[in-house]
């Protein structure tokens, strides 16, 4: 373009070259306005950041930047202020705002023994939280950490359209160089083929595509992050709205994940003593299976007579309690361990329980169907999802149960983590090479899979670290339907970039067809380049900015 | 992006004068797209730097 201006002047087209510079600055000016609202919907989800925390030290409050506050010590958080670290309550009781991690705007309420959140503000009382995690492993962190990370990977269209610029930069002067040297060596007329020269430069100018399709694609992860969905890079984005399998997790994932005790059947041994055991075994778990025996026993966890936990992945806990050894978990573990026991006929989450190796009961737990999971499902079949699938390592009867009354295609129980990654990887195999497939889970078990798939989809319970981690995509509250969201923008912001592509290159051969037989001037070249290039950062603004209010939670349906 | 909208604004309305109205001596038509022009172009450099 420098080229293409300071040629036209050394010709005395004065106009022109000003015109070209004029509007691609009025471009770059749009570009970066467009920029800007795309940085400021991602901050949003950043609006998080802590300035402060009040540590507690020698009975005296101080003001100390998060960083320097170490965990185990007690931080206060006032009314109206934001909570700087994770932790857990140990005074106090209080309604905090998560809309800022979460996109929910209900309150939720926090007292004695819950666990909080960096990133929350506190609305009304007085909080004492004794910290869980250093700053830099905090959720608040993390969050902040992704956001930042999620620019810098590109999708393959944006990779293509900068590797292209490069080649096809040099090539194109080159070409003009040989369009003003050659023909006037032949015919003459020096000015006349240096004008075409000029208009050739211009007309063949990248400028619209290196300018608009990484602003699509960075517009399409702002509107994202509006919608409460965080998406990891432009590459995910673009994966995303090729999704035509989704495959879930069951627990947590279509189901609440909060299990409840429905019956307890112990054999040689008394009730209460049989749960007391058991919730002992799983007291370190966060698994909600053993939130929910904690929760049916409802009395204190006496740590000192616990020792030698060990959760085994995919089959249960072994523990030592009371100097007895304790064995929870499945059928499987049962079997593993050599422990005759009888198979419980009942549906929903049997655990099996072993004291000294020989069978002590079973302990029912079941689990129930998310609000929200049915109609999202059914919404995303009718729409963009050709093939759901669930993976779980519960039992068949619980699963097919489930996935008979959510109408999912195909079902595969009793799997471990590592049965799941294969199972994936089969999927994967079987799937249309141009579509993708994309994994939706959340708990820790889950990261392989997230990892494996072509998309992870972690449903952002924001605690689960290592899932969120393992994710190219977050859902930031455990609404099912921001999937769906998500893939509306994906759809739309690659349908943005393509109408950009085509349009840019379309308008770009015309003229240069037409400069090439004399027939256009350099005001028809303008026209192809900035013009062009004002049209496309137009066009991804009104796709992208501007309608962004409209995909607010909820609003997709 | 204030600054840049004033430039641009700046040499838009010198481009847009210079291009309806004829000056006698024409040099000034000139001197004014060459002024437009620098505005535009320094944003430029600024910007690349």
């Amino acid at each position: 373009m420098t080229i293409a201006t300071i040629g036209a002047f050394c010709i005395g087209e004065f106009p022109e070259a000003v015109a070209v510079m004029l509007f691609y600055q009025i471009g770059e000016v749009l570009q970066d306005y467009a920029v800007d609202k795309s940085k400021e919907s991602i901050k949003s989800l950043l609006n998080i950041k802590p300035d402060y925390a009040n540590v507690k030290r020698n009975n005296e409050i101080i003001k100390v930047n998060p960083e320097e506050v170490s965990v185990g010590e007690n931080i206060i958080v006032k009314p109206g202020e934001r909570i700087p670290l994770d932790g857990i309550v140990i005074e106090g009781n209080s309604m905090l705002d998560t809309s800022a991690l979460t996109g929910e705007s209900v309150p939720r309420t926090a007292k004695i023994e819950d666990k909080v959140l960096s990133g929350c503000i506190n609305q009304n009382g007085l909080l004492v939280i004794k910290v869980t995690k250093e700053f830099k492993e905090s959720t608040v962190n993390k969050m902040l950490e992704l956001v930042q990370n999620a620019s810098e990977k590109k999708a393959k269209t944006e990779k293509f359209i900068t590797k292209f610029a490069k080649i096809y930069t040099p090539v194109v002067v080159l070409v003009a160089v040989i369009l003003a040297v050659v023909p006037t060596l032949i015919w003459g007329n020096f000015t006349q083929w240096l004008y075409r020269a000029l208009s050739f430069l211009v007309v063949s100018c990248p400028c619209a595509l290196v300018i608009s399709i990484p602003l699509g694609f960075f517009g399409g992860i702002g509107k994202c992050a509006k919608s409460g969905v965080l998406i990891k890079g432009g590459n995910y984005l673009e994966a995303l709205s090729k999704t035509n399998t989704l495959v879930f997790d069951k627990t947590g994932t279509l189901t609440e994940g909060v299990f409840e005790v429905q019956s307890v059947n112990p054999i040689n041994i008394s009730k209460e003593e049989l749960l007391k055991l058991v919730a002992h075994a799983e007291s370190y778990s966060n698994h909600p299976i053993s939130n929910s025996i904690k929760k049916a026993y409802a009395k204190e966890i006496n740590n000192s007579i616990i020792s030698n936990i060990q959760e085994l992945a995919g089959f249960g806990i072994e523990a030592t309690i009371e100097g007895k050894n304790i064995l929870v978990g499945n059928e499987k573990l049962m079997l593993q361990k050599n422990i005759k026991f009888v198979k419980s006929t009942e549906v929903g989450t049997v655990l099996y329980v072993a004291i000294n190796k020989e069978y002590a009961g079973t302990i029912l737990i079941s689990d129930k169907i998310k609000d929200n999971t049915k109609q999202a499902l059914k919404s995303l079949k009718e729409h963009y999802i050709t093939k759901t699938v669930m993976l779980t390592g519960d039992k068949k009867e619980i699963a097919e149960n489930i996935a008979r009354e959510l109408e999912i295609d195909e079902v595969y129980s009793e799997l471990l983590p590592d049965e799941k990654v294969k199972k994936i990887e089969e999927l994967l195999k079987q799937k249309e090479s141009n579509k993708s497939l994309a994994f939706v889970g959340d708990g820790i078990n889950d990261s392989p899979a997230l990892a494996v798939s072509d998309i992870g989809i972690a449903m952002g319970k924001l605690g689960q670290d290592a899932a969120i981690e393992a994710a190219d995509v977050v859902i930031m509250t455990d609404e099912l339907s921001k999937i769906e969201t998500a893939i509306k923008i994906a759809k739309k912001t690659k349908l943005i970039v393509k109408e950009n592509i085509i349009f840019s290159i379309a308008v770009k051969i015309a003229i240069l067809i037409l400069t090439a037989f004399g027939i256009s001037n350099m005001w028809q070249a303008v026209f192809a380049d900035v013009g062009v290039s004002l049209l496309a950062v137009i066009n991804v603004a009104l796709g992208t900015f501007l309608k962004a209010t409209k995909c607010r939670i909820g609003d997709v349906s | 992006m204030k600054r840049d909208i004033i430039k641009i604004i700046i040499a838009l309305i010198l481009f847009v004068i210079s291009l309806t109205i004829s000056f006698n001596p024409a040099w000034i038509n000139t001197v004014m797209y060459v002024i437009s022009y620098i505005i535009v172009r320094i944003r430029n450099c600024n910007k690349s730097h």
